[in-house]
């Protein structure tokens, strides 16, 4: 295995490409110029101090430093997951079941790829349980945003149709089938979109990442594929789980739809 | 049959105002109690809450069994709120009966054709779709009727027909809550009648037309 390390002048000379969009912005007059260059600033910035903690993180395979690290992933995620709905329950209520959702669907993901399938020892090795945990993390994110933007807005746009079911002495289970369905449909429509096109309309990132690296392409894609299980699984999990708690918080125990939980417009 | 008492709905976001204030109705079996009242004086607000669609405070019982000792599809099956406008959940009219046969049979005392059940929600007019809401209700046989403006959408003849139907439930002993802002309809099938204003219900004298 051998691959070939960078120098900085190397990266220095890769950023001009990021100049050359600048100064066409300020050329024909954009106007975006400086939110090019601010986002080109913080992705150096973060990426450098995402490099400097894992490779600190490697170095002393702590369990509790990796279990923090993880931690500290998940509650951006759960961030993440929420930040662009338009509809969100009150109080804490979206990002817990967001947070909560990912964390349990992650840690369960990971930790059984890491105790059966990858193997390495100790189990917790932080190399490959951080990375492992971010590329499931950052794709049941998308499920579990689309899930409960769908069962909220669902709900909300549903909400005359649900409740004659209910007033039709309907289950709770049965009057919000159709949206539930419609929910996990949506959340789930990436995770086969990214399957079905693996590898035709591009090359999946961790897959190129290895082969740069030097790793014999069919172990990089043996590699991929088991990654691409984990992230379907890990985004299945922490999509059902968010769906199921939203629907619980959209109801309550006398089978009534609950939309004053939800923030006012 | 039905008797409440002291219901109350608070919505603490829009405003502190109650919805429902105190509320008491008594409906015994075979009756017919009519409520009329102006928009927004919570009339809809209460039919919900004695079907519990929304979150409320009181006592409610049926022949004596209170509503929080038995399930709220349960109780919703003995006292079914009819809307004003029916909503739908499925493109078909066909698809929302259990029970299609019964379905066309009910719907054909109310002039709804047989066919009328295989065609989408959305070619139905108001008045058959308004109709089709109360066949949905009445397939379920409920003890009590909550109906809100049940003939706002129907021309004279199918209304008649409707309070026909009404009038023989009543004589099997079915009561029915009313909000009507048609004053001969609840003239025709009233027995007892109040008003509603700002969530609080009042006793009127039967309206002389």
């Amino acid at each position: 295995m051998s691959f070939l390390a960078l120098s900085y002048s190397d990266i220095a000379i890769a950023a001009l490409l990021v100049a050359v969009n600048a100064g066409l912005s300020i050329t024909l007059q954009l106007g975006i110029a400086k939110l090019l260059l601010i986002a080109a600033a913080r992705m150096i910035v973060q990426l450098t101090l995402v490099g400097v903690v894992l490779k600190a993180l490697f170095s002393m395979a702590s369990p509790v430093l990796t279990g923090f690290a993880i931690i500290f992933m998940v509650l951006f995620a759960g961030r993440e997951a929420i930040a662009r709905q338009d509809r969100k329950f009150k109080g804490w209520w979206s990002y817990g079941m967001g947070t909560a959702s990912m964390m349990a669907a992650g840690t369960v993901v990971t930790v059984f790829a890491l105790t059966t399938q990858i193997s390495p020892d100790p189990w917790y090795d932080p190399r490959y349980a951080i990375p492992i945990m971010g590329m499931i993390l950052g794709n049941t994110m998308n499920g579990v945003s689309i899930g409960l933007d769908r069962m909220v807005a669902g709900a909300v746009q549903g909400r005359q149709s649900i409740e004659a079911r209910l007033a039709l002495g309907a289950d709770i289970n049965v009057a919000m089938r159709e949206l539930v369905k419609a929910a996990l449909r949506a959340g789930l429509i990436p995770t086969i979109n990214g399957m079905s096109a693996a590898g035709l309309v591009a090359l999946p990132g961790m897959m190129t990442g290895q082969i740069l690296a030097g790793v014999d392409p069919v172990e990089a894609v043996k590699y991929q594929i088991l990654v691409i299980f984990l992230i379907a699984g890990g985004t299945g999990l922490g999509l059902f789980l968010a769906v199921y708690l939203a629907r619980r918080r959209l109801t309550d125990s006398r089978y009534r739809l609950r939309l004053d939980r939800l923030r006012p417009l | 049959m039905l008797t409440i008492q002291g219901l109350n709905r608070q919505e603490t976001e829009v405003s502190d105002v109650p919805l429902l204030m105190d509320v008491d109705l008594h409906v015994a079996a075979g009756r017919c109690a009519v409520i009329s009242g102006p928009s927004g004086a919570g009339k809809t607000v209460l039919l919900r809450a004695i079907a519990d669609l929304d979150p409320n405070q009181g006592h409610v019982t049926l022949n004596a069994e209170n509503r929080n000792q038995m399930t709220a599809p349960m109780w919703r099956k003995k006292l079914c709120y009819v809307a004003a406008e029916a909503a739908w959940w499925s493109e078909y009219a066909k698809d929302h009966f259990d029970d299609l046969t019964a379905a066309k049979e009910k719907g054909l005392i109310f002039g709804l054709s047989a066919s009328l059940f295989e065609q989408p929600i959305s070619r139905l007019s108001a008045g058959e779709r308004q109709r089709l809401g109360l066949v949905r209700a009445l397939l379920i046989d409920p003890d009590v009727l909550l109906l809100d403006e049940p003939t706002s959408a129907l021309d004279p003849k199918s209304t008649s027909e409707i309070e026909t139907v009404l009038q023989v439930r009543m004589g099997r002993g079915k009561a029915i809550v009313l909000v009507t802002h048609n004053e001969a309809q609840g003239a025709r099938l009233g027995n007892d009648f109040y008003t509603m204003d700002r969530g609080r219900l009042t006793p009127i004298e039967r309206p002389k037309l």
